[in-house]
């Protein structure tokens, strides 16, 4: 048997990115109107998840941190086959970065239950610091990987993790954290039965008050070392010469270019 | 506090130099920093020579159970390191390693970590590192005002730096006889290397780039005809990979793919969204083709050409 924590984050979908803009006065991000998703990389943690308690028998139980309307897609993970959900939302918690982040989603965990395993996805794709599993390995005490592309269990959690150069393999001990990248599987379409019993399922919204032996200066703001400052809009600055003509004029000038650049390539 | 600026220096990363560069440019500013390099593993007996890339003083971890790397006893030895020290400012390279190194570290000595920046910037008394955001859409600042020492991880590819200056590095070993009593919760199994890349666009001298713009069959062998002619290696935005032609992430451009640094870059159909021009900035001249006189790509290009890019290609491949 294997209980499973999987840690999900509602985010703005990433297909309205583009509409996404910044307030000329306020310098802060304007994201009104764009719906909220599961982060991609956790739909393939969760997929990891049902796999893993497929193979080992067990329960999945899912946590997140967020506002309340994140209870929706909680909702959605449980739609996917997760056997329970838990949302921490508080004022309190508010305002933090990733190592605040961490220190709450892992006394959410140790809050609501034993684990041997606990999942996430690599990164978010919005702050996309892939900081979180790391951090929450800290502060659990826990193994913890990154990057990891195929998982299984054999006395121990076996995991590959991507490198620039190849592929590691590791064996961690349980407990353990792991970063789960959406390479590691295909996730299923949901099934009407696990739709059907999404709703009977346990979904409860916590707040820090509710939490265990919690150290309050390690929560929200206060708990987060790093601070945003302004945000700005990618923009280029060369000046860029725009080729005139017709076709075949343009692209005499743009092979005269290449031939400047890399030479004239002699022919075989 | 030390006035040192650290690097971890992992084991042939070329983004070492490019940390160590940047770090020597900050020390400039802020003034009187040394820059400092740190290396672990079973056998550093080559860690010196980091001074050649720019490193004043070489902090060498050296014990056996650093053979492999391994996530849990990496960081207890560079958190030991970082206690006894305490530098101000401490960067990682954000590769595979770093980027799961660097948070580890952060958790266990509790300070502030700026992830995977594009740059690092000295100003407003503190340090700015550019993180980009929401699929590279916006850059946030991210600053450390009181934690100490300030992390950031950075980009391999993308610094843009001066050469760094040389330095008969100050060898600094430690004792590292807490090892023999850690043991590790991880195992090393074993590592298998990538297969060879035939199309490396990290190191290629021309590359050629497909955006969303290339639809059409004939389009993208026009693309492939010209790469073929000037020798280039193929590459792509995350755009093209959407379209469903290709799947292969390891010859994508941008923040979440590859880097690139070739004498020529030529765009077709690309519109330039922010998480790919991240990738594009170390290419010494760029030609871009678009339908859209708009595109921000143009403002990251030497040359622009508003058209068809199947036309375009097609016509400058026949004349090659």
């Amino acid at each position: 048997m294997m209980n499973i924590a999987v840690c999900i984050k509602s985010v703005p979908d990433p297909e309205y990115y583009e509409k996404i803009t910044i307030d000329p006065e306020s310098k802060r991000l304007v994201r009104d109107g764009i719906p909220a998703v599961i982060n991609e990389a956790d739909c393939h943690a969760i997929e990891a998840a049902l796999r893993l308690k497929e193979q080992n028998g067990g329960t999945i139980t899912l946590v997140s941190m967020g506002p309340p309307a994140a209870k929706e897609q909680l909702l959605e993970g449980l739609a996917m086959g997760a056997d329970a959900a838990y949302l921490i939302s508080d004022r309190k918690v508010g305002g933090a970065d990733s190592l605040a982040t961490s220190y709450t989603l892992s006394k959410l965990i140790e809050t609501v239950g034993t684990f041997d395993v606990i999942l996430t996805g690599n990164e978010s794709a919005d702050g996309a610091t892939a900081h979180v599993p790391s951090q929450l390995g800290v502060w659990l005490n826990a193994a913890h990987a990154t990057n990891v592309v195929d998982l299984y269990y054999d006395n121990g959690m076996v995991v590959t993790k991507q490198f620039e150069t190849g592929r590691g393999k590791y064996r961690l001990q349980t407990p353990c954290v792991i970063g789960v990248t959406p390479k590691a599987n295909e996730v299923r379409f949901k099934n009407v039965r696990t739709i059907l019993e999404a709703k009977n399922k346990t979904l409860k919204v916590l707040s820090a008050a509710d939490l265990k032996d919690v150290d309050d200066q390690y929560l929200g703001l206060k708990g987060s070392p790093s601070q945003n400052g302004e945000v700005e809009a990618m923009s280029g600055n060369k000046e860029c010469k725009m080729l005139q003509g017709t076709e075949t004029e343009i692209a005499d000038q743009v092979v005269e270019i290449i031939h400047q650049i890399i030479g004239v390539k002699e022919e075989a | 506090m030390a006035k040192e600026i650290w690097v971890y220096a992992q084991k042939d990363a070329d983004v070492v130099k490019e940390l160590l560069a940047k770090s020597q440019e900050i020390a400039k500013v802020i003034g009187e920093y040394k820059v400092c390099a740190v290396a672990l593993g079973d056998d550093l007996k080559d860690a010196k020579n980091l001074g050649d890339l720019g490193a004043e003083k070489v902090y060498a971890v050296e014990h056996t159970s650093l053979k492999e790397y391994r996530c849990d006893l990496y960081a207890k030895a560079i958190e030991k390191l970082v206690q006894k020290y305490q530098p101000e400012y401490f960067f990682f390279g954000a590769t595979a390693i770093g980027s799961e190194l660097a948070p580890t570290v952060v958790a266990l000595v509790k300070t502030g970590l700026a992830a995977h920046c594009i740059d690092l910037r000295y100003g407003k008394d503190r340090l700015n590192c550019m993180v980009p955001a929401f699929g590279g859409k916006v850059i946030s600042e991210i600053y450390i005002p009181n934690a100490r020492p300030v992390m950031a991880s950075v980009r391999p590819g993308i610094l843009q730096t001066e050469e760094a200056a040389k330095y008969e590095a100050e060898l600094v070993c430690e004792d590292t006889s807490f090892l023999n009593d850690e043991t590790s919760t991880e195992e090393f199994l074993g590592f298998e290397e990538n297969q060879k890349d035939t199309n490396n666009i990290e190191d290629a001298d021309v590359v050629v780039s497909a955006g969303r713009g290339i639809t059409s069959d004939a389009s993208w062998n026009a693309l492939t005809q010209l790469a073929d002619k000037v020798d280039g290696a193929i590459a792509w935005s995350r755009s093209f990979i959407d379209t469903g032609r290709v799947k292969d992430e390891s010859s994508m451009i941008g923040t979440s793919g590859k880097s690139v640094k070739p004498k020529l870059l030529v765009n077709a159909g690309v519109s330039g969204a922010a998480q790919y021009v991240c990738g594009i900035a170390r290419a010494k001249k760029v030609i871009s083709i678009n339908k859209d006189p708009k595109a921000p790509i143009f403002a990251y290009s030497d040359y622009g050409v508003v058209g068809d890019a199947e036309k375009i290609l097609t016509a400058v491949a026949a004349k090659l």
